[in-house]
């Protein structure tokens, strides 16, 4: 399957999402990743990242949660899949592998 | 009391993202930039959250956004509805098999002559594309200028390209050639025979023109004595299987006299090239490098990959102003001479020089055929559509109940363009075969070499292939959309009147196919009256029975004999011998001339050679001075002839002194002398031109002989000429031709052009006629009933037949009058070529309206005669 990886990003949304757990949809999520991370990101940005992460099968979405400001519209709320939970679990692996192969001198004079 | 409305974000942007937007995000998207909006409106207030709104709506102007979800596609695409649609397809074609016939016939005729007219344009086209870099090789030409009379020549002195080879590191190689004498005698072993088209040529023409070798290479015709065949000229010499033989490299062939030894064989030229040599002679010893003042080489360059052809046309500019040689040249003849440079293959259609290597196309009539190519599909494809909207008439009830059934307008659409799809693709078949079945009739009358393999092999297929997508995929699309649009209610209520606007449509339709058949009959009426009149016209003297024999130039010097021994002949009446054999382009030369003010100066002008019968055979009047004395030695050195034309274009008949002794200097075939009489003006040459000044001149041998015969009894005198013929002439087969038939040859090319025209226009008029016919089926069908009340009620099938075709008639009449203004202005615009023409009568206006008006009522005839023949009983029985 193409593009199965999970981006730098991607990752960021993912574990937002997981984040929000229940009010996780795109304004939350983006508000959210400005939030913690102090990085100016657009909102285009992160619904496209969305976008991609559903169509790679990473998040599940319905609708819901219709409010007065929204014109009656729904939102699309996320959450994780099996699928984006695994690549999560994967890529944290990935990461600590890496991390315990670091030569504690590396680290030292910091 | 003012109402606060709630501030919102710009509605136009609003409404500009739901419309891109695909449906499946619209929902939450949308909700999400309003939500936005609301936030930034607390924050940043009410300006900054709509500028905000506008730049997110487009900043989501993106592919996955627009992009409308393949799954909504695909939501009803179902084999079983495709296998379903392709049956009632067959169906319906089972029921009316007229329509199907009539409408595969004319989309099938359409795309056989529309291809077959594009087959022909692109070989045109294509000419000499086959040599490799053709796009880097040209042609050097010269032109002179003497007294307003300008000349173009497309062979040059050989001298010049040997010239302008050491003086232009542009060029990359460069080959000359010329015609080795009009036929040559060739001799193989015991086989004798006169060959035309050979040509002396540069060793380096190969390097040029990248001939294929069958045997050799392209190094042949290095070194002296050396000769290079075509294909068909050595199995002329050698025999079929001349291949299989390992010995004919290197075998010795005289030609005139002289061995040749055979050192290639290359592939016979393509037919659309425009140089067919039939072998080529290495000009070494033969060809005479150091002419500077007879254009008789002809001249190929291949240019180097960076070189600017501009840049060199200045070069050959500047080397022209600046030669010696040259400029000695231009002061003998009074010229200004001028040399440039051609693209190989613009060559066919766009060259009108002298001495063309072979007959030169027009590009004027490439237009013409392109337009009737059009006209063909235009006619073709409104046919089809017609048909195919009224034959769909019986069928809006069953469109109806489908989409009662709930079909989507998508699946009505593509139900019917399926079943166009199927009968376009029954009708390309049969196009297609019909195109192949025509390319030899298509040859035979244009008297072309169209040919399917060569054709297949080129671009042609992907070409035709695009033209026949585009018509079937336009014809057939607007029934489909317009039969997806109906709406069943008003189908059920039996309320559909068809919309007038629909009606107006395809009556346009109809007015387009009908202009485009009366603007051919326009034509075919004015090229085939013009052609009668060139080919009846008086030329000012008897040109019937004239027979015209060639006599090879070594011959020649028997030729006083064979004219004795002809006219020995019972039914032989006269023999004279002359030069010029008419050809569209006069024999011109360059001559100095006296004028009326004595004073010498140079002239482009025609001059022939004849002996003296000639004047006498073709029953030439001399007006002033005397005829040649052939007892007269000096007549043959010193004296000519002029014609009334030269006369008045030189200004002696202003001056008492007259034409007769001004002084004359031929000095290219070096003779000099006076006028000794004016021969009354006859036109020798093209009826393209006004009668053009001449000279003459008596010489005791020249070829081709003119015999004069009775007309009465012509095979037997024609048996007893050959017989005599082969007798004098040494077992030479005998050519010849009527002079008659040689004048309408000058004419040949629109010869051609009225033959095409005339067989185009009667397929065009007849898939017009067909598709009126069918059109007036189903016309008719719609009013049975109107016919049947009307019947009862008394009315005469006069009267009804009146009804019913006086909507077709005003029309075809409105047709007509689109259709002359347009077709005059063409045919204006193709007699302007002509010197002599006919003129435009008013009758000749009415020929098209009475001829489309009576074929259309010949073609719906057949429907409305049966229709007002029914009796009223059956049509009305059933309500």
């Amino acid at each position: 399957m193409k593009g199965t990886n999970l981006g730098e990003f991607e990752e960021l949304v993912l574990l937002t999402v997981g984040i929000l757990n229940d009010e996780a949809y795109s304004i939350a999520i983006s508000n959210e990743i400005r939030k913690v991370t102090k990085r100016n990101v657009s909102f285009a940005v992160v619904h496209s990242a969305l976008h991609r992460l559903e169509e790679k099968g990473y998040v599940d979405s319905k609708m819901g949660g219709a409010t007065k400001e929204r014109g009656g519209r729904s939102k699309r709320m996320f959450s994780i899949s099996a699928a984006g939970k695994k690549a999560l679990i994967r890529s944290k692996e990935q990461r600590d592998e890496l991390w315990s192969m670091i030569p504690k001198v590396v680290f030292k004079n910091i | 009391m003012i109402q606060l409305t709630p501030p919102s974000p710009p509605s136009w942007a609003d409404r500009f993202l739901a419309w891109y937007c695909a449906p499946h995000l619209l929902e939450d998207l949308q909700g999400d930039l309003h939500e936005l909006f609301y936030l930034r409106l607390q924050e940043k207030g009410i300006f900054r959250a709509r500028l905000f709104f506008i730049l997110d709506v487009f900043t989501f102007f993106r592919p996955h956004i627009f992009r409308r979800r393949s799954s909504e596609k695909k939501r009803y695409r179902h084999p079983i509805l495709f296998r379903h649609y392709i049956k009632t397809a067959f169906r319906n074609v089972k029921r009316d098999k007229q329509y199907l016939a009539i409408n595969t016939a004319g989309l099938a005729l359409g795309i056989a002559c529309a291809l077959l007219l594009i087959a022909y344009i692109y070989n045109e086209l294509s000419f000499d594309r086959h040599f490799k870099d053709s796009d880097r090789i040209y042609r050097i030409s010269c032109s002179t200028l003497i007294d307003n009379t300008y000349t173009e020549f497309a062979p040059i002195p050989p001298a010049i390209g040997l010239a302008l080879k050491e003086e232009l590191p542009e060029i990359e190689t460069l080959a000359r050639f010329e015609y080795l004498g009009i036929k040559a005698a060739m001799k193989y072993k015991d086989n004798v025979f006169f060959q035309p088209g050979m040509f002396l040529a540069d060793s380096t023409i190969f390097k040029v023109l990248d001939y294929k070798f069958l045997m050799g290479d392209e190094r042949a015709l290095q070194g002296p004595d050396k000769i290079v065949l075509t294909h068909s000229l050595a199995e002329k010499v050698f025999g079929k299987e001349f291949l299989q033989r390992k010995d004919i490299l290197n075998e010795a062939i005289q030609i005139q006299g002289q061995d040749f030894s055979v050192t290639g064989v290359i592939e016979d030229a393509a037919n659309s090239s425009h140089i067919q040599p039939i072998a080529f002679i290495g000009w070494h010893g033969y060809g005479d490098d150091n002419v500077w003042n007879d254009s008789h080489a002809y001249t190929y360059i291949r240019l180097r990959k960076d070189a600017d052809a501009a840049i060199v046309q200045e070069k050959l500019n500047k080397f022209t102003a600046e030669n010696e040689n040259i400029l000695k040249v231009a002061e003998d003849f009074g010229a200004k001479v001028a040399v440039f440079i051609q693209p190989l293959t613009e060559i066919h259609l766009h060259s009108k020089k002298m001495y063309e290597l072979s007959a030169i196309g027009n590009i004027n009539y490439i237009y013409a055929f392109a337009v009737i190519a059009l006209f063909f599909l235009l006619s073709s494809g409104i046919n089809y559509t017609n048909l195919a909207i009224a034959a769909s008439a019986h069928r809006y009830k069953e469109i109806g109940v489908r989409k009662v059934m709930g079909a989507f307008r998508d699946q009505i659409r593509k139900q019917f363009i399926t079943e166009s799809a199927l009968m376009t693709f029954f009708s390309t078949l049969l196009g297609l075969t019909l195109f192949c079945l025509l390319i030899p009739e298509f040859n035979l009358l244009m008297d072309y070499q169209l040919e399917l393999s060569h054709l297949a092999k080129a671009k042609f297929p992907l070409i035709a292939l695009a033209v026949i997508v585009l018509l079937s995929t336009l014809s057939g699309f607007y029934p489909a959309f317009y039969l997806s649009m109906i709406n069943p209610v008003l189908v059920f209520k039996n309320n559909l009147n068809n919309g007038a606007q629909k009606m107006r449509f395809r009556k346009i339709l109809l007015l387009t196919q009908f202009t485009i058949s009366s603007i051919m009959i326009i034509g075919v009426l004015f090229v085939s009256q013009q052609m009668n009149f060139l080919q009846n016209k008086e030329l000012g003297f008897n040109k019937e029975n004239i027979l015209l024999l060639s006599v090879p130039e070594i011959l020649r010097k028997d030729v006083h004999v064979l004219k004795d021994e002809l006219l020995k002949l019972t039914g032989v009446s006269g023999v004279a011998a002359c030069d010029y054999t008419p050809r569209p382009e006069s024999p011109i030369d360059e001559h100095h001339i006296e004028r009326a003010n004595g004073e010498m100066k140079s002239s482009t002008i025609a001059r022939i050679f004849f002996d003296q019968d000639y004047i006498d055979l073709l029953g030439l009047t001399i007006v002033d001075g005397r005829d040649f004395d052939p007892t007269n030695e000096a007549d043959y050195s010193h004296s000519f002839l002029v014609n009334e034309a030269a006369v008045k274009a030189f200004g002696w008949d202003k001056t008492p002194e007259g034409p007769i002794g001004r002084k004359i200097d031929g000095f290219n075939y070096g003779k000099k002398g006076t006028v000794i009489g004016v021969v009354k003006d006859v036109n020798l040459f093209s009826l393209k031109h006004k009668i053009e000044p001449l000279i003459m001149n008596l010489s005791a041998n020249e070829g081709p002989l003119y015999v004069k015969i009775d007309g009465h009894n012509t095979p037997e005198i024609m048996a007893s000429i050959e017989k005599t013929y082969k007798r004098v002439m040494q077992n030479t087969v005998m050519e010849y031709q009527f002079l008659d038939d040689r004048f309408d040859r000058i004419y040949d090319a629109d010869i051609k052009m009225n033959a095409a025209l005339t067989s185009g226009a009667k397929i065009l008029i007849f898939i017009s006629c067909l598709g009126l016919f069918g059109l007036s089926a189903f016309m008719v069908t719609k009013r049975t009933k109107e016919i049947g009340v009307r019947k009862v009620l008394g009315a005469s099938i006069q009267e009804i037949m009146l009804l019913l075709s006086k909507d077709y008639i005003g029309l075809i009449v409105l047709a007509n009058a689109l259709a002359i203004p347009l077709g005059y202005f063409f045919v204006n615009q193709w007699l302007e070529g002509y010197a002599y023409r006919i003129d435009i009568s008013l009758w000749m206006l009415f020929v098209p309206v009475v001829t489309t008006v009576l074929l259309a009522l010949f073609s719906i005839s057949f429907q409305v005669v049966k229709a007002s023949r029914t009796n009223p009983v059956n049509v009305l029985k059933y309500e």
